[in-house]
């Protein structure tokens, strides 16, 4: 005969079995029994089953992420761009070509993988995930801002070159190869001002930017990253301060902003406004003053400047007025790939703007000579195009922050299509550097 | 009609009734109208047989004191019962002959339903009945439309016909009026508003007795020109050019709007029109024409290294920018923020200081980062351009 047991489940019983769970619950924490020491490592099986839950939950969440149409993960600006924040984001934990892991981090659990292994593993969206938010109880933390993926793709490309890079390869590329050595020479009598500490952070901002502020990279690499040589002084103090302080979105220059005390900060940005800018005599330069000197108006390529795709029969020149002026991109439709075009198109915006478009002229803040200047406006001229290219857009999703101006640039951004913000930022590359 | 709450004991009514929160108001009376309307209604009624004779006198005085208030709707400035445009007081004419008519129809109406159903039900016949509905329920309502639409399309043409005065071209954009007098153009479709002129903001001067041309675009959204004491309103919408003709019989200072919403300012979209005679109109655009007055000194140089000059222009200085209002005689205005602040020094440096919170949603970005010293020179150069 069975026996049964009389037992009806009532809403109160629920109730009573989930309060006496949760009672059991704090029962085990509160008896602190529970193994939580690194040093004890995982039980196997509860091991796996944690990497499995991870490795579903990366694969399933990134999803929806792919490699954005404008990224080259194979481009070596973003290898370099990259490189010096592995050093020191990345590289203390889970080493480096040439470079072991501590047995401090090995003493974690679960200890940081080195790299040159895992990285085929994953595919780019997954790294990309990986790095964009981190992984919770893993130690792996997320990117420091939530709105740079640009960046983070930047670190997915140096990943992507990781597992053939040689150790002097990443010595050159993250340590600022020969040039990043402590104070040598020449140069290290320039700044025998330099407490220790400021002479180490210049150090780690030239593994970078270089001493001179131009930016490292040479060839592929050029133009990985913006100029601060020649910068004003208050320039680059606000916007490292404006790092310091998470108002500027950046995982690449919050934590070295961060590292040093404001002096330090104050000192990087005296020596940085100090670097000279190479000489005038660029070929390009003299060519500029000529085509600004000319008509303010007339010298456009008229033919296409004027044209906004309406053709002339309807919409004749003559009924044109300067409010309505207009170009091709306004309406949205530069030739593909022509390049002259898309120069001219950059060089109305920064010389004149498109009034009727609500979008004044970039020089009217930005231009570094000829006229009296905020401080705190930077010149563009010779920065990559990449980064007015980036910065442009991120104040045209209104995440953008810096210097206590940063702001004036929302309400212009948001007025540029995508295709006026490329040709502007194509333009300022072309320009010679600091005008 | 005695109202039944009237005969209840004063001090309930004083508890019960919506107007002593209007009658103890703390507030100032302006912000109190809407409820001073219904209280002028309530407080008439209420009079009527009330037993607490003083406390219906106040209400009375009350009254007669706040019910100006209701109505200042209309008057002043910006109503359109102030027919001092030859089109306002045209259209001012047809509303009320044709409120007097709607009043006249009605008591007829009213009067042979009363007649019919109480005075002497059932003294016609059927035939005569229904004879009475053909005449006074179809034959004469269309002969009255009829007449009315003839009249209103009659003034039509009037308001269309040729201006003999000047073209002025007027751009409504978020959120303001670009003025550009003397300009020379044509309405149409697919274009924009022509070149040239003499370039003003937000304040706009008329001849009185001529008939002058507002070619009306707009770069951005449809906006909606409108100077209720003067004329009709008519839209402003981009890549087109629109066409209102405006006579201004009396001189004046009108208000006009934006009576098309278009963005978070709407509201604060505004704009002045002075009417005044030929011989004052060409001297204010011949004034408006005349490069700035001030050319040189630190509120310029502040103005021009900030970067103010990327969207404003100062004739006689390098500042040239079209996108927001030509400030070569920004003094001269009435007022400052489209419509919003009066003009003077310090609602400039206001204006500058606190941009977006003075006016909120802007397209002009705040400059209060500025050092005060810069802002204060800034105001002082442009509170000197009249």
């Amino acid at each position: 005969m069975k026996k049964r047991i009389a037992f009806t489940l009532t809403w109160k019983r629920i109730a009573g079995l989930l309060a006496a769970g949760v009672a059991a619950a704090l029962a085990v924490s509160l008896s602190g029994l529970v193994s939580i020491a690194a040093s004890s490592g995982h039980f196997a099986p509860v091991g796996w089953f944690l990497h499995w839950t991870m490795q579903n939950a990366v694969a399933r969440q990134s999803l929806g992420i792919s490699v954005p149409e404008d990224i080259d993960l194979s481009d070596p600006a973003l290898v370099q761009r990259a490189a010096g924040h592995f050093a020191t984001g990345c590289a203390p934990c889970h080493g480096a070509p040439g470079i072991e892991q501590s047995p401090v981090v090995l003493s974690m659990t679960p200890h940081p993988p080195r790299l040159e292994g895992q990285i085929g593993e994953w595919a780019d969206r997954e790294l990309f995930w990986i790095l964009k938010h981190g992984i919770k109880y893993s130690g792996m933390p997320a990117w420091p801002t939530q709105e740079r993926d640009d960046e983070v793709w930047a670190q997915v490309a140096f990943l992507r070159a990781y597992p053939e890079m040689s150790p002097q390869t990443y010595a050159d590329l993250a340590l600022g190869g020969e040039r990043g050595t402590i104070d040598e020479g020449v140069e290290g009598s320039e700044t025998a001002g330099f407490d220790g500490i400021t002479a180490d952070a210049l150090t780690d901002c030239a593994r970078c930017h270089g001493r001179d502020g131009l930016g490292r990279g040479e060839g592929a690499s050029a133009g990985a990253f913006p100029v601060i040589a020649g910068q004003s002084e208050a320039y680059l103090k606000a916007t490292l301060q404006a790092y310091d302080l998470g108002f500027r979105h950046s995982g690449f220059m919050q934590p070295p902003a961060s590292r040093y005390p404001d002096e330090v900060l104050d000192a990087l940005a005296v020596w940085y406004s100090e670097q000279p800018l190479p000489g005038p005599a660029m070929p390009a330069q003299s060519d500029g003053a000529q085509t600004t000197a000319a008509d303010p108006r007339g010298d456009i390529a008229p033919e296409t400047a004027m044209d906004d795709g309406i053709p002339p029969q309807i919409f004749p020149t003559a009924n044109r007025s300067d409010a309505a002026f207009s170009i091709e991109a306004a309406a949205g439709g530069l030739p593909e790939g022509d390049e002259a075009a898309l120069l001219d198109l950059g060089r109305t915006i920064a010389e004149q703007g498109i009034p009727s478009r609500k979008i004044p002229a970039c020089n009217s803040c930005h231009a570094k000579e000829g006229r009296a200047k905020n401080d705190l406006y930077p010149y563009l001229g010779g920065q990559p195009a990449w980064y007015i290219d980036t910065h442009l857009h991120l104040w045209k999703e209104g995440t953008r922050s810096g210097t206590r101006f940063a702001h004036l640039m929302d309400k212009i951004a948001i007025q540029m299509t995508d295709e006026q913000i490329e040709a502007v930022s194509a333009w300022y590359a072309s320009r010679p550097l600091g005008q | 009609m005695p109202d039944a709450r009237s005969l209840k004991p004063c001090r309930a009514e004083r508890r019960a009734k919506p107007w002593n929160s209007v009658f103890q108001s703390p507030r100032p009376p302006h912000k109190a109208s809407i409820a001073v309307g219904a209280s002028a209604l309530s407080a008439k009624t209420l009079t009527h047989g009330a037993r607490c004779p003083s406390f219906a006198a106040k209400r009375l005085g009350l009254t007669t004191l706040l019910l100006p208030l209701a109505l200042s709707g209309c008057v002043g400035p910006q109503s359109t019962f102030g027919g001092a445009g030859s089109e306002a007081a045209a259209v001012e004419a047809l509303f009320w002959f044709m409120l007097w008519g709607a009043v006249f129809v009605w008591v007829v109406t009213i009067g042979i339903a009363i007649y019919a159903t109480r005075v002497s039900p059932g003294r016609h016949s059927e035939r005569t009945g229904i004879r009475f509905i053909l005449i006074g329920g179809v034959i004469f309502p269309t002969v009255t439309l009829a007449g009315l639409l003839v009249y209103g399309l009659k003034m039509m043409p009037e308001m269309r016909s040729e201006a003999n005065g000047p073209t002025i071209a007027v751009s409504g954009e978020r959120f303001w009026f670009r003025v550009a007098y003397g300009v020379e153009g044509e309405p149409g479709v697919v274009k924009s508003l022509p070149p040239g002129g003499v370039e003003s903001a937000n304040e706009i001067y008329l001849p009185v007795g001529q008939r002058s041309e507002l070619l009306l675009g707009s770069p951005d959204v449809i906006h909606s020109f409108w100077v209720p004491a003067l004329a009709g309103k008519m839209d402003m919408i981009p890549g087109r050019v629109n066409r209102l003709v405006i006579e201004p019989v009396r001189e004046g200072v009108y208000n006009g709007v934006c009576a098309e919403f278009c963005g978070d300012a709407h509201a604060q979209m505004g704009f002045r029109v002075i009417a005044v005679s030929p011989e004052a109109y060409a001297a204010h655009v011949e004034a408006q024409s005349q490069p700035a007055a001030l050319t040189s000194g630190p509120g310029l140089d502040a103005f021009m290294k900030n970067g103010c000059d990327a969207c404003h222009t100062v004739r006689g200085t390098e500042a040239d920018g079209a996108i927001g209002p030509d400030l070569t005689h920004l003094a001269s205005r009435r007022t400052l923020g489209a419509g919003l602040l009066a003009m003077s020094e310090e609602n400039i440096a206001t204006f500058v200081r606190a941009t977006d919170h003075v006016k909120p949603g802007v397209e002009m970005p705040s400059f209060g980062v500025l050092p005060d010293a810069e802002i204060t020179a800034i105001a002082a150069w442009l509170g000197a351009l009249k």
